[in-house]
């Protein structure tokens, strides 16, 4: 018997079918749905990063760290580095699995789908998007939003007189000292941010539900509960620019603008 | 609405006459047949008889195997190109198609034996080297048997990845976007690879002083 009528023979013996095309439609669209996911996961990482990438305290980065390479490199968001990379490398296996995904050779792919990426992750950038993830994160687990942003870490060493919060209460002592109560979830106890005339602050003052970052010194006093910080500076939580007029500031006597004053 | 009704109307018409009359499939090119194929075992079986040989031929020379083998081999990459019949892609030619599945079954037949062996047979050796000569420009005499064997090692030395775009390309006598398709690699790939099998044979005719004019 030869091999065709083997064929036939077979085909009608176990009464063999084609398999329906749906099936091979839904795993081409699949896998075309399964890329466009990807890149958007991927440009959302991107966008995120150059969020915090523009946000990561380029105004006081000196106080921060010993040379601008050190701040980048120690305050690099890896995990969306790591997302972002992750996301890449399954578009790029994903693409190559798509129906005609062969015929692209490797590097112009690798960086087509980079390249695409990238561009996609700028133009979230500019609406917001990057933005939105990172407050969605530091809102919802604010305990782990120093994984995603580690900037937030950098910020919480009031030790190294440096300290970050949202602002909880605003309390007037007296006609001098104003202590702010902060929330930082990083850091253990209550800590509360002493001003006094002499330090600066935002042009637009401090109001209840504020993130600010502080810097000054920790104060050391044991007979109090509640860890105690005297700020020479306050400033917002975004990044002011490059050259912020807070430095021009310190060498001026005037009075700051005052702070706009909540009783509790 | 029309013009919808009639078109079903001149396929079922089409179809029922293929089905009734023609059994003379040899005016249909390999594509028409494999879109008449999934309602028509007839038409399937006409494509089995064009593809018959060649993949056998072809089977035998990625392998080893022995005739049984491969006629299992075969049996096996037929019966799944009718199970994916609407997975064919009309961009592609039916042959690509067909020879990309019969190279993947031979792969996944020996990936149980987890190497697989290839020799160029005696019978095809003459075939390749002459056409692997010409390819190369070469205008001395090929037959000399030293040369002859050195390039045949040079061939077997090659790589699996080597030895398939070449088998392909001189013996199959593929085009480089049908190699492309058949083993879905880059045209750019094939190209690549076959250059690099040919400057390996280039340095071993230099060395036996041939006259070679590209």
């Amino acid at each position: 018997m030869n091999i065709k009528q083997k064929i036939l023979d077979t085909i009608k013996e176990k009464q063999l079918t084609p398999i329906p095309a749906w099936k091979f439609l839904t795993r081409t669209y699949g896998l075309w749905v399964l890329s466009s996911l990807l890149l958007i996961l991927g440009s959302v990482g991107v966008a995120t990063m150059v969020f915090i990438f523009t946000k990561n305290d380029w105004d006081i980065y000196n106080e921060l760290h010993e040379s601008k390479m050190i701040h980048i490199v120690s305050t690099l968001p890896y995990l969306w580095l790591a997302i972002f990379l992750l996301m890449l490398v399954l578009l790029y296996i994903d693409i190559r699995h798509t129906k005609r995904g062969y015929k692209y050779t490797s590097l112009p792919l690798f960086f087509a789908a980079l390249g695409t990426s990238i561009l996609l992750g700028f133009c979230l950038h500019v609406i917001g998007v990057g933005q939105k993830i990172d407050t969605l994160i530091t809102q919802g687990v604010p305990g782990q939003a120093h994984i995603f942003n580690p900037r937030l870490k950098g910020l919480s060493h009031p030790e190294k007189g440096i300290l970050t919060g949202r602002v909880a209460i605003i309390e007037s002592m007296s006609s001098t000292t104003t202590r702010v109560y902060i929330e930082n979830p990083l850091l253990e106890g209550t800590w509360i941010v002493i001003v006094k005339p002499t330090t600066i602050l935002p042009p637009t003052g401090i109001h209840l539900q504020d993130r600010i970052r502080a810097l000054g010194e920790e104060m050391e006093d044991n007979e109090i509960e509640e860890h105690q910080f005297f700020a020479q500076v306050i400033l917002p939580f975004n990044t002011l620019s490059i050259d912020p007029r807070w430095k021009k500031h310190n060498k001026q006597s005037s009075i700051p603008p005052l702070i706009q004053m909540y009783e509790d | 609405m029309k013009e919808c009704t009639a078109f079903i109307r001149i396929t079922r018409y089409r179809k029922s006459v293929y089905t009734l009359f023609m059994t003379d499939y040899s005016d249909q090119t390999d594509e028409s047949l494999a879109l008449l194929s999934a309602t028509d075992h007839d038409a399937f079986g006409a494509l089995v008889g064009r593809y018959e040989q060649k993949l056998y031929r072809y089977v035998r020379r990625i392998t080893d195997v022995n005739h049984e083998e491969c006629e299992d081999i075969l049996q096996e990459t037929f019966l799944k190109s009718y199970r994916y019949l609407h997975n064919f892609d009309p961009s592609l030619s039916f042959s690509s198609w067909m020879y990309r599945i019969a190279h993947n079954e031979t792969i996944s037949h020996f990936r149980k034996r987890s190497v697989r062996p290839k020799i160029i047979r005696e019978e095809d050796g003459n075939t390749y080297l002459q056409n692997v000569a010409a390819d190369l420009d070469i205008t001395a005499d090929i037959d000399r048997e030293t040369l002859q064997r050195q390039i045949q090692d040079v061939l077997d030395s090659l790589g699996p990845k080597y030895k398939d775009v070449l088998i392909l390309r001189y013996l199959e006598e593929k085009s480089y976007q049908e190699i492309s398709d058949i083993l879905k690699i880059p045209v750019k790939t094939v190209g690549t690879r076959i250059n690099r099998a040919k400057k390996q044979l280039r340095h071993i005719i230099a060395g036996h002083d041939m006259n070679i004019r590209s």
